[in-house]
């Protein structure tokens, strides 16, 4: 049928669509909560008053006497981000409007559990040597004497240095005094539940400076091969047993080594629902059964099977928290997730293809990447990529997203129009890894060459 | 004005209850295909049926209670579109349904997640009358009214909706295979 005539058939289909049914109680509880509303009043805001909260509490922060205090500090901002910082850790609120959340860290490390960050909103931490910002995600920023460290453990991070920018995603670490991405292969024991509770309980966990992090240069996605998305958002001490968990896809196990010991879990900062155990998954729910798990617990739970590689299990636990929760998009993530840990790209292409709202670019640009590079279905690739909005201008993903569009242009040997994204990729990143393999593809004049032409 | 409306503008807390009673399927059914399966929808029918109840010693007759009402949800709504990011698939549907084939049903389901998931990325106009008019199957003129705008207006926003709607379904690569060419 014509576009126009599907537009017509769904909107139809959509008009008999029926609420989910309220029982009687539930009609009273409407009605009786209406007619106790008072009369409309003037609303009133305070922003100074939330400006002066925010400042009070950094002040009392700064002033706190935390010389040797091995305690963590907790700060919740109006705007929903959680701070939490270890002992002498300095840090000022620059700005708390809902629109443009910056911090400005001058010592210390602090981890930032950020709230949802929408279009046009931002949320920047800024140091003397870079600018991150983020949307809606996890990481830490640590500032020494040598110069500032940026650590993700979830969603994608911006690092602006000296004009340049650098995108981070879950698992990536950013140096700024030898301006280069890592990706650490799996924390410290120690860091590893402070980190699993701030993914998985969205809560404020210790933070612990990890001393010798292993790690190593992230993949080169020149040659053109563009750098593999994480398929687990982090290798949390994965347990014995999840080591011989049958991990088909190559991407996926690219990225865990081997497994270091469980790692110890303080019990103050575990879940009350989620227990560890060592013969089983770290993240098992053996105390509790699934469907009695809050949707909080059961995200955790997810995404802590997910993080120590029981992709099964993740896919169980999403399934039973999705139909609870039909509406949220983090279950379709997870889903993609384990699906591509459980080798059923197909799959977890559709399933990206269903994440919406902040992490829609990423989502996307990984369903797009696996549509293109493991699927060869390049013409669904370009679709879902154009469609995430991860190619467009100042995406955290936009320099990664142009090298995949140009990728995936060349193969439906539309040549011109991957010159013309290689021209836009070198005049935005000119010194980026691609550079020449978009050389090769913008013909400069007077060569003649054109990649997708000629193939 | 009827014995009804005299009792509503009066605050007879009885014929207020016995109205709203009346009007929550209403108000819901309406915050449902503007919002989708939204976890918003709760809040937004509660805070529709608030602002009804404030409006009611006010209600003149002019127009039919359920018009008054379908006004103040639809505008109740527009302070949703801007939090409601998220949304899933709508019910199950009779014209793209075979009842014995569960592939259809699951791809039907699909299809009208896509679509809701194009209707969040239009302008918030456009979003109304596009509810209004191919999926409420109101007139212009009576969506119009209900949106509180001129019957062209809602035919100018009628037609880019379509048009946009239509645009994205037709690059959407789930749905490319409905489309002829």
């Amino acid at each position: 049928m014509k576009p126009t005539d599907l537009v017509t058939t769904l909107s139809r289909a959509a008009g008999r669509a029926e609420p989910p049914q309220l029982d009687d109680a539930d009609v009273r509880s409407f009605v009786e909560h209406a007619m106790r509303a008072e009369p409309r009043r003037e609303r009133r805001t305070y922003p100074w008053l939330a400006v002066a909260a925010v400042a009070a509490i950094a002040t009392a922060w700064l002033v706190w006497p935390h010389a040797h205090d091995p305690r963590v500090l907790e700060l919740t901002l109006p705007t929903g981000d959680h701070l939490a910082g270890v002992a002498g850790a300095r840090f000022e609120v620059e700005d708390v409007a809902p629109a443009h959340r910056r911090i400005r860290l001058h010592e210390g490390e602090v981890m930032f559990d950020v709230a949802h960050v929408v279009d046009g909103q931002r949320f920047e931490v800024a140091t003397d040597h870079l600018i991150a910002t983020a949307r809606g995600t996890v990481f830490s920023v640590e500032v020494d004497a040598e110069g500032s460290h940026v650590r993700v453990f979830d969603g994608v991070v911006a690092v602006e240095q000296a004009g340049r920018t650098h995108v981070l995603v879950a698992g990536g670490v950013w140096d700024s005094t030898r301006s280069t991405t890592a990706i650490a292969f799996a924390p410290p024991p120690a860091l590893a539940p402070s980190v699993a509770v701030a993914l998985h309980a969205r809560t404020i966990a210790p933070v612990v400076t990890p001393s010798a992090t292993p790690v190593i240069a992230m993949p080169s996605i020149a040659t053109p091969a563009i750098a593999t998305p994480p398929v687990a958002t982090l290798a949390i001490a994965t347990p014995p047993s999840a080591t011989s968990a049958s991990t088909t896809s190559a991407s996926a196990t690219s990225l865990r080594t081997a497994p270091p010991p469980t790692a110890p879990v303080a019990p103050d900062a575990q879940p009350a629902a989620i227990s560890t155990s060592p013969s089983t998954s770290a993240w098992s729910t053996d105390s509790v059964p699934v469907e009695q798990l809050s949707l909080d617990q059961l995200l955790a739970t997810a995404r802590g099977q997910l993080a120590s590689a029981s992709f099964a299990a993740a896919l169980a636990t999403a399934d039973v928290a999705a139909k609870r929760a039909p509406w949220s998009s983090a279950w379709w993530q997870i889903i993609g997730d384990a699906q591509r840990g459980l080798g059923h790209i197909s799959a977890a292409a559709i399933a990206f293809e269903h994440v919406t709202g902040a992490d829609r670019s990423e989502a996307g640009y990984t369903a797009a990447y696996l549509r293109h590079h493991e699927l060869h279905d390049d013409a669904t690739a370009l679709a879902t990529l154009d469609a995430s909005g991860a190619s467009s201008e100042g995406s955290p993903l936009e320099e990664r997203a142009l090298g995949l569009r140009a990728q995936i242009l060349v193969a439906l040997r539309r040549g011109s129009d991957a010159a013309q994204v290689a021209r836009r990729y070198l005049t935005r990143f000119p010194h980026a890894d691609l550079r020449a393999y978009m050389m090769s593809l913008a013909p400069t004049p007077g060569t003649g060459s054109d990649h997708g032409a000629k193939r | 004005m009827n014995q009804r409306v005299a009792r509503l503008r009066e605050g007879d807390p009885d014929a207020t209850r016995e109205a709203l009673r009346e009007l929550v399927p209403y108000v819901r059914g309406w915050l449902f295909r503007m919002l989708g399966r939204s976890p918003d929808l709760d809040d937004a029918t509660q805070e529709a049926l608030v602002e009804i109840a404030r409006f009611l010693p006010r209600f003149e007759g002019r127009s039919t209670l359920t018009t008054a009402a379908h006004r103040i949800a639809v505008r109740v709504a527009y302070r949703y579109f801007k939090t409601a990011a998220q949304t899933t698939s709508l019910e199950l549907v009779p014209e793209l349904v075979n009842p014995e084939n569960l592939e259809s049903q699951v791809m039907a389901r699909e299809a009208l997640a896509r679509l809701h998931r194009c209707l969040q990325r239009i302008p918030a106009k456009r979003r109304v009358a596009f509810v209004l008019c191919a999926v409420e199957g109101m007139t212009p003129a009576e969506a119009a009214s209900v949106a509180g705008t001129t019957a062209l207006a809602m035919r100018c926003r009628l037609m880019y909706a379509r048009r946009e709607v239509s645009r994205m379904l037709e690059h959407d690569p789930y749905l490319a295979r409905w489309i002829t060419r």
